[in-house]
């Protein structure tokens, strides 16, 4: 009898014990994150369960979802042929493709995925159309923050926050917190190593292709022209848009970034665009086409976010204050 | 002219013009994004032009001042006086060719023939397709290209049929135009390359401010030979826009004529769409705006309008260079598009207005 009653107990521990693990392996969910609809409303989008059907609808969330090993929850990916990073290639290779995330209503919804990872203009009205109509269909949009300035201010801190996200849809947030953690001592680094330098060089980052179209230049308004700024140098642009020669004589800056927003980013193409803006006959007296200090930077590596974005500023930071 | 007030009136209007665009050119060169002081600006040419140093400017003849002035400014300001006169020119002569107030140097698919060809070589690439030659040719090019190719085809559209009318001619104009538009569209939608969309907006919203002395020499030469070929020509438009049966009767042969003057007008606007894209609105509205003072004599509507236009395209510019916040170039054709209607508005309700001829 006392055995039995023993037993009993511990039958019962062993099931309570049982259950609180349980509970706590589901403590996770439901988990809420804030995205943002075509008109940069935020909207709450929540999980009641870790997703197993999730679409990346973009190159930058692709590169993402590999980095932290998202590939098993993924039924499609979009098609980047173009540009996957060599590491990255078999496993892109392994994945079903969506060729034309942004116009593929219907590819998209026969996949049935819980979750569909993509960038503002999926949802315009043009493209896959309204953000709550796909929550109505339990389809849950998330939206890359900085794309087309989604989240409305956009900054390395909003591309940090698209981690977080990541981390608390998949329940790994451990990892996620991990990089967010890493990437804000690279940068508190890099304050902290300009604040002990007289003066803080002048950057401009720069888009010009050929002797027919204009200069246009990225202002801190963006996250491109903020990562000046987060590379410890001065970007005296606020509003993106077209400047004119004179501007920039009158900037005189340091240092140019020239983003290369081309699909291909070869030798042959930096060439072409270096010849382009050297031959800017009107800047040759700024210090920076001077001293030759003119470097492209392929669009991917600066803009949206995804994990090329902190690489991207240090290799900046290291190349303005490579003295 | 038979009046002599009149007579006095527009000399004393075309006085007034190129002593205004002469000061227009000279203030047009002391402002932009960056504040110099009219000092060095006008030392700065005066030296260029003449080796004459006015001193107290450093380092004259070279540096940020210099390139400023000599090398950014100075030719986008003469760039506009070209284009705007040769746009208003190309629109006056149109508008009386095609005997329709509606009528724009792009009316007959000019500029939509030469965005086609912008984009093709812009996204799909000359050296894509063709060898040789043709393999190593620019943007410009094909801009060329495109329009000469589009007034051909318009042309020979509006000949089907037997004899060449105006209303068949813009038809052919407006259905090229879209055909052309369309092929446009198919490119860029097809190709979703950043890179290459901008410098497509280039092409439709036109844009001075890479101007150089070399890109100013040949839409000047080729306003030069139309603006005095077309003054050789007034007579000849006025009895146009008498009409068809009235031209005939007084031995002029309009079909003929009106070939001649819309190959050189398509020659012009090709040129100028090519070396600073489609600014839009100044061949319509200019000459518009110039009869409610001169009336419809080509005589004296010919030589004002464009002196006129070349007026307005300065502004328009300084309004491009200026109003943006911090540096930011507001594109010309925004700018004449947002001065232009309204003006033209008010103009359309003034009732001494007429378009001469039949209108």
């Amino acid at each position: 009898m006392k055995l039995a009653k023993l037993t009993l107990c511990a039958l019962v521990a062993l099931a309570l014990s049982l259950s609180a693990l349980a509970f706590a392996e589901d403590a996770h969910y439901p988990v809420t994150i804030t995205t943002y609809d075509y008109a940069k409303t935020p909207v709450e989008i929540t999980f009641n369960e870790k997703p197993t059907r999730a679409i990346s609808g973009q190159e930058i969330w692709n590169e993402m979802m590999f980095y932290f090993d998202l590939d098993e929850y993924m039924v499609a990916i979009a098609n980047s042929d173009s540009n996957v990073p060599e590491e990255y290639k078999e496993r892109y290779d392994a994945l079903p493709k969506i060729s034309d995330t942004w116009h593929n209503k219907e590819g998209i919804v026969s996949l049935e995925p819980q979750v569909f990872f993509g960038w503002r203009s999926h949802f315009a009205e043009d493209s896959l159309g309204d953000i709550y109509e796909w929550i109505d269909r339990d389809i849950q949009p998330v939206v890359l923050n900085c794309s087309n300035n989604a989240c409305g201010n956009s900054s390395v801190q909003a591309v940090l926050q698209d981690f977080d996200n990541l981390g608390k849809i998949f329940d790994i947030q451990d990892k996620t917190d991990a990089y967010i953690a890493e990437a804000n001592a690279m940068l508190d680094n890099i304050q902290e190593n300009v604040a002990q330098l007289e003066a803080p060089k002048t950057v401009l980052m720069l888009e010009y292709y050929d002797g027919d179209t204009t200069v246009y230049a990225w202002g801190t308004n963006s996250l491109s022209g903020q990562m000046i700024t987060n590379a410890g140098a001065v970007n005296p642009i606020d509003m993106q848009g077209d400047i004119s020669l004179e501007e920039i004589v009158a900037i005189n800056p340091d240092k140019i970034i020239l983003m290369n927003a081309g699909n291909s980013d070869t030798e042959e193409d930096r060439e072409s665009i270096y010849n382009a803006f050297y031959a800017l006959e009107g800047l040759r007296s700024v210090e920076a086409v001077k001293n030759e200090q003119v470097r492209i930077y392929p669009l991917d590596d600066i803009y949206g976010g995804g994990i090329r974005i902190i690489p991207a500023i240090e290799d900046i930071y290291n190349w303005i204050y490579a003295e | 002219m038979q009046n002599k007030r009149e007579v006095t009136l527009f000399w004393m209007l075309m006085a007034g013009l190129v002593f205004g665009l002469i000061l227009s050119i000279i203030f047009a060169v002391s402002v932009g994004a960056v504040a110099l002081s009219p000092r060095d600006v006008y030392g700065t040419i005066l030296y260029r032009l003449t080796g004459w140093d006015i001193g107290g400017i450093e380092n004259i003849g070279e540096g940020p001042l210099f390139d400023i002035v000599w090398i950014i400014r100075l030719p986008r300001v003469i760039m506009s006086v070209v284009v705007g006169m040769g746009l208003a020119l190309a629109g006056v002569i149109m508008q009386a060719t095609v005997q329709n107030p509606l009528a724009d140097p792009y009316v007959l698919g000019l500029s939509s023939g030469a965005s086609l060809g912008a984009t093709f070589s812009i996204m799909i690439g000359a050296s894509s397709v063709f060898t040789g030659f043709l393999a190593n040719t620019g943007i410009a090019f094909w801009g060329f290209l495109g329009a000469l190719g589009v007034s051909v085809l318009v042309f020979l559209l509006s000949s089907i049929g037997g004899r060449m009318t105006t209303s068949k001619l813009i038809l052919s104009g407006v259905v090229v135009s879209s055909i052309c538009s369309a092929f446009s569209n198919i490119i860029i939608y097809l190709n979703q390359d950043k890179s290459d969309i901008q410098s497509v907006t280039f092409w439709t919203f036109g844009s001075f401010s890479t101007a150089t002395w070399e890109k100013l020499r040949l839409p000047t030469i080729a306003l030069v030979v139309c603006f005095a070929f077309f003054l050789t020509q007034v007579r000849r438009i006025n009895i146009m826009l008498l009409g068809d049966e009235a031209a005939t009767t007084l031995g002029i042969d309009l079909n003929r004529l009106r070939r001649v003057y819309m190959v050189l007008t398509a020659l012009l606007t090709a040129v100028i769409v090519c070396t600073c894209g489609i600014v839009g609105f100044v061949g319509l509205m200019i000459p518009h705006f110039m009869r409610a003072f001169t009336g419809s004599d080509y005589r004296r509507l010919l030589p004002a309008t464009t002196l006129f236009g070349g007026l307005f395209l300065i502004w328009a510019d300084i309004a491009a260079r200026t109003l943006g916040a911090s540096g930011k170039e507001i594109p010309i054709g925004i700018i004449t598009s947002a001065i232009g209607a309204p003006v033209f508005m008010i103009i359309m309700l003034r009732r001494a207005y007429g378009f001469g001829g039949r209108d």
